[in-house]
C-alpha cells in the first residue's frame, strides 16, 4: 500500500509539474531608452532630444501664437561626430513627435524623394483632366461671346498653328484639336471650321500663343513677325506648317522673298535648337486668341494654364528647421571620450533670423571599438 | 486506506488550481495609489534583512518641485533633485560613488494627480541622469498637450 501510495504522489507531482509553465524565455527586445553598448550615440538620446525639442519648439511665439498652422521646411543635417548614423534620424524622430503631440498646429514640406515621385504622378494625372476641363469651359465661352452667339451666319474659323510648340515642348496641336471639337459640340453648328492647313474664306483664326512664366529667356518667338511669315507662306500658297526638316533656301530672286525666307530662316533655327525643345519647370499657360484675318485684331482672348511648375512648396515655409551634430572626441590607451552636441535652429527665411535655438549634449565614456569614420 | 484517500484529494486539488488557463491579476489599491506623491522612486532591487533597503531614495533628497504654465501655455514640471551621498552608518562601511546614474521619466495626466487612475496624456522618455554628489540637478519637463494638470516623475536605477 505504501508502494502504492508513494507512486501515486510520484505521479501526481509529474501532473503537477505538467501543468506549471516553463521559464520565460529570455526576450532579445530591449526597453527603448537602455543603453546596451557603452559610448556612441544611442537610441536613449534620439528620444531624449526628441522629446526635449517638441515642446520647446511648440512654446516659441512664432509657432504658439500663430492663427494658422506653421509650415516648415526641413533642412539638411549636418554630421561633424565621428560616428556613422542616419543624419536624419534626430529629425524624423522630432518630426514623429510634432505631428503626433502639436495637435496640427506645425505641419512639415516633404522631401523624400519616393513621395515626391508619386506626388509628382498624381499631379500630372490631375492636370490632364483640369486641361480636358479648362478646355471645355473655353469652348463655352466662345460660343457665349458675342462674336459668335450674335453672328447671324455660321461663324467660319481656320485653325493655325499655335505659337512656341515646340520651343517649351508643348503638344498643342493636341490641345487645338481638343478646343476645335469642343467648340464645335458647343455651338450647335452655330461655328464651323474650315478643314486643317485651310484659310480662306475663313471669319476669324483661332490660334494660340504658349509662354512660360519665366524672365529667362525660353525662346520665345515674337508672334507679329510669326504671324508675318505665315500669312507670307499663305500668299505663295505654301503650307501654314514651318517644316523644320525641310531648310529654308535662301532665293537670289527679290529682297522681300529673301527678307521672308530669312525671317523662316531664324524661325527654323530656334524650332531645331535642342535646347530651345528644353522643357524648364515652371508654369506654362496658353493664350488663346481668335483674330481677324484682315485686321490681325485679336477680337478674343483667353489664357489657360497647360502645364503647372513642379514645386515641393518650398515657398509656403513660415520656418526652415535644421539641426547639426557636433562632436568632440579624445582616445588614451583603449578608452574613448566622446562629447556630442545636438543643436537645432527655426530660421526664419524672409528675415533671415535665428528664431529659436535649442541644444542637447552628453559625454561619454567607452572603451575603443564603436564604429566610428 | 483513509489516509490515501485524503493525499489523493489533495494531489488532485493541487493538480486542478495549477491547470487553469488565466489568473486574475492583483488590482492596486485605491488607498495605495493615493499615498503616492508626485515624485517617486522605483522599488529597489536589493533588500537586506537588516542594513536596510539600499533604496536609492535613501541618498536622494527632493530641493524644489513646481508645476506650472509656459508662456505658451504648456505645462512644465521643474524638481530639483540633490544627491546626498551615505547618510546611513552602514554607508561607513562601504565606498560612495561620486556620481549614480538614474533614469527619469516624467507621466502627465489629465485628472490633478495620478492616484485618480487612468492612461497618461503624455510621458516624456526615461533619461539618463547623473547626479553628482552634493549638486542639485535641475530637471524640467514640459508637456506638448495642454490638458495635462497632473504629473507624476519616477526616478529609478
Amino acid at each position: 500500500m505504501n508502494r502504492i501510495g508513494l507512486k501515486f504522489i510520484a505521479a501526481c507531482a509529474a501532473f503537477l509539474a505538467g501543468c506549471v509553465s516553463g521559464d520565460l524565455s529570455s526576450s532579445r527586445q530591449v526597453d527603448l531608452d537602455d543603453d546596451t553598448v557603452d559610448g556612441g550615440i544611442s537610441s536613449t538620446d534620439i528620444r531624449t532630444v526628441a522629446k526635449r525639442m517638441c515642446p520647446a519648439i511648440l512654446s516659441t511665439p512664432e509657432v504658439a501664437n500663430a492663427q494658422s498652422q506653421v509650415r516648415i521646411k526641413v533642412a539638411d543635417v549636418k554630421n561633424k561626430t565621428r560616428f556613422f548614423i542616419d543624419n536624419d534620424l534626430f529629425l524624423k524622430r522630432l518630426r514623429f513627435e510634432l505631428n503626433s503631440f502639436g495637435g496640427g498646429q506645425v505641419r512639415f514640406l516633404d522631401k523624400n524623394e519616393k513621395n515626391q515621385a508619386a506626388r509628382q504622378e498624381v499631379l500630372r494625372d490631375r492636370q490632364v483632366e483640369d486641361i480636358r476641363r479648362d478646355v471645355r469651359e473655353l469652348a463655352r465661352d466662345i460660343c457665349m461671346s458675342p462674336l459668335v452667339r450674335d453672328a447671324k451666319t455660321p461663324v467660319k474659323m481656320a485653325l493655325i498653328p499655335m505659337l512656341n510648340t515646340n520651343l517649351v515642348n508643348m503638344n498643342a496641336d493636341s490641345i487645338g484639336a481638343m478646343l476645335r471639337g469642343e467648340i464645335a459640340d458647343a455651338s450647335g453648328g452655330r461655328v464651323q471650321f474650315l478643314l486643317p492647313g485651310h484659310t480662306e474664306g475663313a471669319d476669324y483664326w483661332l490660334t494660340g500663343l504658349f509662354y512660360p512664366e519665366s524672365l529667362k529667356k525660353e525662346g520665345i518667338v515674337n508672334l507679329a513677325e510669326y504671324i508675318d511669315v505665315i500669312d507670307a507662306r499663305v500668299r505663295d500658297g505654301k503650307s501654314l506648317y514651318l517644316d523644320t526638316s525641310v531648310s529654308a533656301t535662301v532665293s537670289p530672286m527679290s529682297s522681300t522673298v529673301t527678307a521672308t525666307t530669312s525671317r523662316e530662316s531664324v524661325l527654323l533655327e530656334m524650332l531645331r535648337s535642342p535646347s530651345m525643345r528644353a522643357n524648364p519647370n515652371i508654369d506654362k499657360r496658353l493664350n488663346i486668341m481668335i483674330t481677324k484675318p484682315d485686321s490681325k485684331l485679336v477680337v478674343f482672348e483667353k489664357t489657360m494654364l497647360v502645364d503647372r511648375r513642379m514645386t515641393d512648396n518650398s515657398g509656403k515655409a513660415a520656418l526652415i528647421l535644421s539641426c547639426e551634430l557636433s562632436g568632440l572626441s579624445q582616445a588614451l590607451n583603449g578608452r574613448q571620450s566622446d562629447y556630442l552636441l545636438v543643436s537645432f535652429q527655426l530660421l526664419d527665411p524672409e528675415s533671415n533670423e535665428i528664431v529659436w535655438e535649442g541644444a542637447y549634449e552628453v559625454k561619454r565614456v567607452s572603451r575603443s571599438g564603436i564604429v566610428y569614420r | 486506506m483513509k489516509k490515501l484517500a485524503c493525499i489523493c484529494i489533495a494531489a488532485s486539488a493541487l493538480a486542478i488550481s495549477g491547470c487553469y488557463s488565466v489568473k486574475a491579476v492583483d488590482r492596486a489599491a485605491g488607498s495605495d495609489l493615493v499615498s503616492e506623491g508626485s515624485v517617486v522612486f522605483a522599488r529597489a532591487g536589493q533588500y537586506t534583512l537588516w542594513f536596510g533597503s539600499h533604496s536609492p531614495r535613501e541618498y536622494f533628497e527632493i530641493v524644489y518641485e513646481r508645476f506650472s504654465h509656459n508662456t505658451a501655455g504648456l505645462p512644465v514640471v521643474e524638481v530639483g533633485i540633490r544627491y546626498r551621498g551615505g547618510v546611513s552608518w552602514t554607508d561607513w562601511f562601504r565606498e560612495i560613488p561620486q556620481t549614480v546614474t538614474l533614469g527619469a521619466q516624467c507621466n502627465f495626466y489629465d485628472t490633478p494627480s495620478a492616484q485618480a487612475g487612468g492612461p497618461v496624456v503624455y510621458s516624456t522618455n526615461r533619461e539618463r541622469i547623473v547626479f553628482q554628489r552634493g549638486r542639485i540637478y535641475e530637471y524640467k519637463a514640459v508637456c506638448p498637450v495642454r490638458s495635462a494638470v497632473g504629473y507624476q516623475l519616477v526616478l529609478g536605477e
